[in-house]
């Protein structure tokens, strides 16, 4: 188009040299101009393709199943003589070998949880807030969980607080966690009775994940 | 579809369309010019160079313990990252060939004579910016190659006036480290890449200017035409030669890559040599082809007249350089300068050819870098080292740590075991395979190297140092040959007879190193005339004990005497154990080292083993060697575990201590006894590993069913201390505050250890050291006598206190005492008291020194004395069998009474009970616990012994304990 353009338009330049022997056709010139941006498109656009697409390896290493998801990895947590009867939250760190990159490295942690026992079961909640993404936090004066950044609120069972006062941006509750119970070094569950039944330490493993913030329903990242 | 309006409105406030026409009406002189081409492929050069570079730049990772690594990922992991290096690597070298031949057309068309030379100058200033780019970026990569060439560059760098301050700035420190690559990277990516876009900028404005003002000047007689769009086309097509022949570069000209680029890629582009490790130095350095000349300039000066080399000569070249259009304005000048140039090239490129022909010619050269290319694979390997799970399963990648990738390399065992075993271990022991024929080791092969089992000369080689002259000395390759240490060939060459003392000498112009034995050779000659013995010349070659104090030691003798050697007849002597026996106590030995190798044989033959075990238990843990439950630590090595992890590296750590060799360790030095303070150690706790695992053949192998992973520093110096403290070792003196306790403490553990195995010392009370198996005399109060009375009553004599589990309690002694000391009359039980007496004043008890005056001032050892010498008993005369002063003869089998159970007589005895002055051939059992030939390795040092002698004579006593005796 623009090409068209230019070879229609008088020159704007005056620099106009007198000797027209030299003037190309207008149709030569066009195919070898068309030429000349190929060209120009292939030398410039081979380094710059093959760079895009080094750019663009998290896609195709994530396409190809690579990077190893954290598809619900149980961990063990603590004892259950370790949390309080009372059944306040107790804030946890995930420890995992973590891969980033060239990296591997041993417990490393990759995430936080609350752990609340109760009279014969133990809750686990993802301690990301579902709204944004950011850790909430426990206030034992309110007894409350509250997220730092948009002001979200939960029950203690990790229900949405929502009052007039305050409007809660969190699109559904806190996430709950999968709990184990297990005797020391027996790759076994045992049931919520005979955990609370135990006269032995009893370990606490929870099946941790995280799950895509700001949709109403839970979505494992 | 009208596109007026918006192109109106992009043409209002861009004016691009404008520029545009400007652009397509532009002319230039339709005269061919080279330069336009070369100018153009520079430019491109530099924007594939940008692209590229911008992409690295989103994954590399600047610091000492990222640089490296992330190049790896680059190169290796990430999609087509190989790719884009290549191109951003081989268009380095592309671009300076275009540069020098853009050069050589501005000297040949005189285009940087006046009024040009402030181009000139601008062109020269932008080249060495792109070279100093392309120098800075090649560190950023941190592997072996880059690390030493650039140290070498910023080393020289130094040697300019004011350069230790320069080198401070460039390599931002004293030495490299991360803000040597912060600094470089920034270099590389920014603040010369701006400075060569401005310098650029300035010439192209002045090369615009000079063609518009000399248009309007010459346009009356020089020909022109339109840039657009034929100029460009040329020079594309020379910029898309030039990014073909990258490409080609890239794949290495192979194109099979092409084909399966995802897999082969990584492995061709850019060169990744192993991580850098300053304290390896990588002796195949060498700087970017471009610069060889300079680095063969230097070789020319040595020492001091190095700076003439790297400064004074360059800064003449540049000085010319610069300086050549000031007389190229004159045709003379300018032909001068041509011929200059030319003569400048000319001797670049026939330096660069020296020094690739050295090169060429250096095997070391070749080998440093296979090694560098050999390692470089093992990298990768280790990097995506997946080992067996207890669950059977492969790991995930084990990547690399935090520690950065060297650290894999450093403690690999397969890449760093032969190293070590070269640095501490080879100039004692061999270790080569000795089921392959000597001819067929190959000093220069890789192959036994790479998978962990060098091959022997590689070893003996490097105890002549790098210029051969240093020859091995009489024993100094004596020790036992540690390949396959601990498997069941090694053990059943151990008991076999003909190998255990084995030891051949191996004359070094016999060698198959043909410079060893010219070498060899020449002093033979040499020595011809004189009569020399050539040992000192000769190496040795002992598989196992033949060049060692334990040639003839207990274990050489007691395999010589009990196992059956090749061909003998097993029932020729019964008391020998056959080739059945002798290969099931292998095969349960080795079974304790638990190596991954022989697992397979391990499980499958159980019952052998089985077999073996109770062998051993029978066999060697009777005496000598503890195994398990049965036997008892004191002589010979423990057995329990030989040749595991935790064995090895306790061995390794201090084969002095008593579980290992003991004091009768000969020359092996400890090499991390002290588990506290590594700093004291010959090695490091990574490096006993190292060893450990690598004479295990216990390190990662991708093609192995169960891959294994080196073992840790934590678990050496865990491993180390379990095995160090399974037995205690001897209290010392100097670790009480009270130098008696001390010596108490001492002697106690001392008898425990050398003595109990067999005597008790044991008082009426029980109180004092049990013997382990009763079988010689308690030696509590030995000489008193109480102790002498009891012990010549003959049901006495025969009981477990003295001789009871002895060979002596069927001797002459016993029908001695029989025959004599039963029913005695007053006369003999006369004679017997005074016997008793003299014998026992005979040892100058302390505990007995006012009793011993006594009987001095009474005559009653005098008596004593006279009736040893000439009484009769029943049995006959005490002189008939014994020495005592001047009567009697020694070497009757019975020992010399004269001075009996003094310090001295003690001394004597305990340090060779088999003496003639004492047993003799009649010696039951009992060790000799000096050695005279070699006093180092003997059982007892001579202090311990005295020390011990002392305690059993009672004269280690408390003050208050030592008056007891008097006050009762």
């Amino acid at each position: 188009m623009i090409r068209k353009e230019t070879e229609s338009r008088p020159a704007p330049v005056s620099a106009e040299p007198s000797t027209a022997a030299t003037d190309p056709s207008p149709r030569r010139t066009f195919l070898a101009s068309l030429t000349t941006i190929v060209l120009a498109t292939i030398a410039l656009g081979t380094p710059l393709v093959a760079g895009v697409a080094m750019f663009l390896d998290p896609l195709i290493r994530r396409a190809n199943g690579g990077g190893e998801g954290r598809a619900g990895k149980l961990t063990r947590i603590t004892t259950l003589d370790a949390l309080p009867l009372d059944g306040s939250p107790v804030q946890f760190a995930i420890m995992e070998d973590k891969v980033d990159a060239w990296n591997r490295e041993p417990n490393q942690p990759v995430g936080s949880i609350f752990l609340r026992r109760l009279a014969n079961q133990v809750l686990a909640f993802n301690a990301v807030c579902p709204h944004a993404g950011c850790y909430v936090a426990y206030s034992a004066a309110r007894e409350v969980f509250r997220c730092p950044c948009h002001n979200s609120s939960f029950e203690l069972d990790g229900e949405r607080i929502e009052t007039p006062a305050m409007a809660n941006p969190s699109p559904r509750p806190l996430d709950m966690l999968d709990v184990e119970y297990r005797l020391p070094g027996i790759e076994k569950a045992i049931d919520e009775k005979a955990a609370a039944l135990a006269t032995t330490t009893v370990e606490v493993w929870v099946r941790f994940q995280n799950y895509k913030a700001g949709t109403a329903q839970k979505i494992a990242d | 579809m009208n596109f007026r309006p918006v192109s109106h409105y992009f043409e209002s406030r861009a004016g691009l369309s404008t520029a545009w026409q400007r652009f397509v009406q532009f002319r230039v002189p339709a005269k061919f010019r080279a330069r336009y081409v070369t100018t153009s492929m520079i430019l491109f050069g530099f924007l594939v160079e940008a692209i590229t570079g911008i992409f690295l730049w989103t994954a590399y990772s600047p610091s000492a313990q990222t640089a490296w690594e992330s190049v790896y990922y680059i190169q290796h992991e990430m999609f087509l990252g190989w790719l884009v290096r290549g191109v951003h690597h081989y268009m380095t070298d592309v671009l300076i060939v275009v540069m020098v031949l853009d050069f050589a057309v501005l000297i040949l068309t005189g285009a940087y004579r006046p009024p040009r030379e402030i181009r000139y100058w601008l062109t020269l200033v932008s080249m060495f910016v792109l070279v100093a780019t392309a120098l800075a970026g090649y560190l950023l990569v941190w592997d072996q190659q880059n690390y030493w060439s650039s140290n070498v560059r910023t080393h020289l760098m130094t040697l300019a006036p004011g350069g230790t301050d320069l080198q401070a700035i460039v390599v931002g420190g004293a030495e490299y480290g991360h803000h040597t690559l912060t600094r470089f990277f920034a270099v590389h990516a920014g603040i010369l890449p701006i400075l060569y876009v401005v310098l650029s900028g300035i010439r192209g404005w002045a090369a615009y200017r000079q063609d518009v003002t000399r248009q309007s000047e010459t346009r009356s007689h020089e020909t022109t035409i339109y840039y657009w769009p034929h100029e460009p086309l040329k020079a594309l097509v020379a910029c898309l030669a030039m990014l073909a022949v990258t490409l080609a570069l890239t794949i290495h000209f192979d194109a099979s890559v092409l084909a399966d680029p995802l897999t082969k890629g990584p492995l061709a582009g850019a060169d990744l040599k192993p991580p850098a490790d300053p304290s390896l130095q990588y002796p195949a350095a060498r700087p970017e082809w471009y610069f060889l000349y300079l680095f063969q300039l230097l070789k020319f000066f040595p020492g001091e007249s190095e700076f003439i080399g790297a400064i004074v000569i360059p800064t003449l070249v540049t000085a010319f350089i610069l300086l050549a259009p000031l007389w190229g304005r004159w045709k003379i000048g300018h032909w001068a300068n041509v011929a200059g140039f030319a003569a400048l090239g000319v001797v670049m490129v026939l330096l660069s050819r020296m020094a690739l022909q050295e090169d060429a010619k250096n095997p070391e050269y070749h080998a440093a870098v296979a090694k560098a290319d050999a390692d470089a694979l093992r990298m990768r390997d280790l990097i995506q080292r997946r080992v067996a799970l207890e669950s059977g399963e492969l790991s995930a990648p084990g990547m690399i740590s935090r520690d950065g990738a060297a650290i894999l390399l450093r403690r690999d065992p397969m890449v760093q075991g032969p190293e070590l075993f070269e640095k501490h271990c080879a100039s004692c022991h061999a270790y080569y395979d000795r089921s392959r024929a000597r001819d067929d080791l190959d000093p220069n092969d890789r192959e036994g190297v790479d998978s962990g089992e060098p091959a022997f000369f590689r070893i003996v080689e490097h105890q002549l140092g790098p210029n051969k002259e240093r020859l091995p000395l009489d024993a100094g390759l004596g020790a036992p040959n540690l390949y396959g240490f601990a498997s069941r060939e090694w053990i059943r060459g151990l008991l076999d007879p003909a190998l255990v003392s084995k030891a051949d000498f191996v004359s070094l112009w016999t060698s198959h190193d043909h410079i060893l034995a010219a070498d060899g050779k020449a002093r033979a000659e040499g020595y011809e005339s004189e009569t020399v013995d050539f040992g000192h010349l000769h190496r040795v070659d002992a598989p196992y004990f033949g060049a060692t104090a334990h040639e003839n030691g207990r274990m050489a003798t007691w395999v010589q005497e009990h196992i059956a050697a090749e061909g003998e007849e097993a029932d020729a002597n019964a008391a020998k154990l056959n080739d059945e026996q002798v290969d099931a106590i292998a095969a349960a030995l080795s079974a304790e080292a638990d190596l991954a190798y022989q697992r397979d044989a391990d499980a499958t033959d159980q019952a052998q083993i089985e077999q073996g075990r109770r062998l051993i238990k029978s066999t060697c843990a009777t005496h000598c060697h503890k195994f398990h439950e049965a036997g008892h630590i004191g002589l010979g090595p423990d057995l329990t575990g030989y040749g595991s992890y935790e064995w090895l590296v306790g061995m390794i750590a201090d084969p002095a201590h008593p579980r290992f060799y003991g004091a009768n360790n000969d020359r092996m030095p400890a090499f991390a006894a002290d588990l506290d303070r590594p700093h004291n150690n010959a090695l490091r706790w990574d490096e006993v590993a190292t060893l450990a695992d690598w004479l295990r053949r216990d390190f990662y192998r991708p093609e192995d069913e169960r891959p294994v992973d080196a073992s840790s520093p934590q678990q050496a110096l865990a491993a180390a201390t379990a095995a160090l403290s399974s037995v205690e070792r001897l209290p010392r003196v100097e670790d009480f505050a009270d130098p008696l306790a001390g010596q108490i403490a001492r002697a106690e553990a001392l008898f425990e250890r050398n003595c109990s195995a067999c005597h008790a010392f044991v008082d009426e009370a029980g109180q004092g050291v049990a013997a382990r198996v009763v079988s010689a005399p308690n030696l509590h109060g030995f000489a008193s006598r109480e102790w002498l009375a009891d012990f010549l009553i003959p049901e006495q004599m025969q009981s477990l206190r003295f001789f009871g589990n002895t060979a002596h309690a069927e001797g002459e002694m016993v029908d001695f005492s029989e025959s004599s000391f039963v029913d005695m009359d007053d006369e003999t039980k006369a004679a017997y008291d005074a016997v008793v007496v003299a014998l026992s004043a005979e040892a100058k008890l302390p505990s007995q020194a006012d009793l011993d005056a006594e009987a001095e001032e009474a005559g009653t050892i005098e008596e004593g004395r006279t009736a040893i010498a000439e009484f009769s008993f029943g049995g006959g005369s005490c002189i008939d069998c014994h020495k005592f002063g001047d009567d009697g003869d020694v070497g009757t089998g019975a020992p010399d009474l004269t001075g009996y159970g003094s310090l001295d007589w003690l001394k004597r005895f305990v340090a060779n009970p088999a003496a003639e002055e004492f047993y003799g051939a009649d010696n039951d059992r009992m060790p000799a616990f000096r050695r005279e030939d070699h006093p180092d390795l003997s059982l007892l040092a001579e202090g311990d012994l005295e020390l011990l002698l002392r305690w059993m004579r009672g004269e280690l006593v408390q003050p208050s304990e030592a008056g007891e005796p008097t006050a009762e």
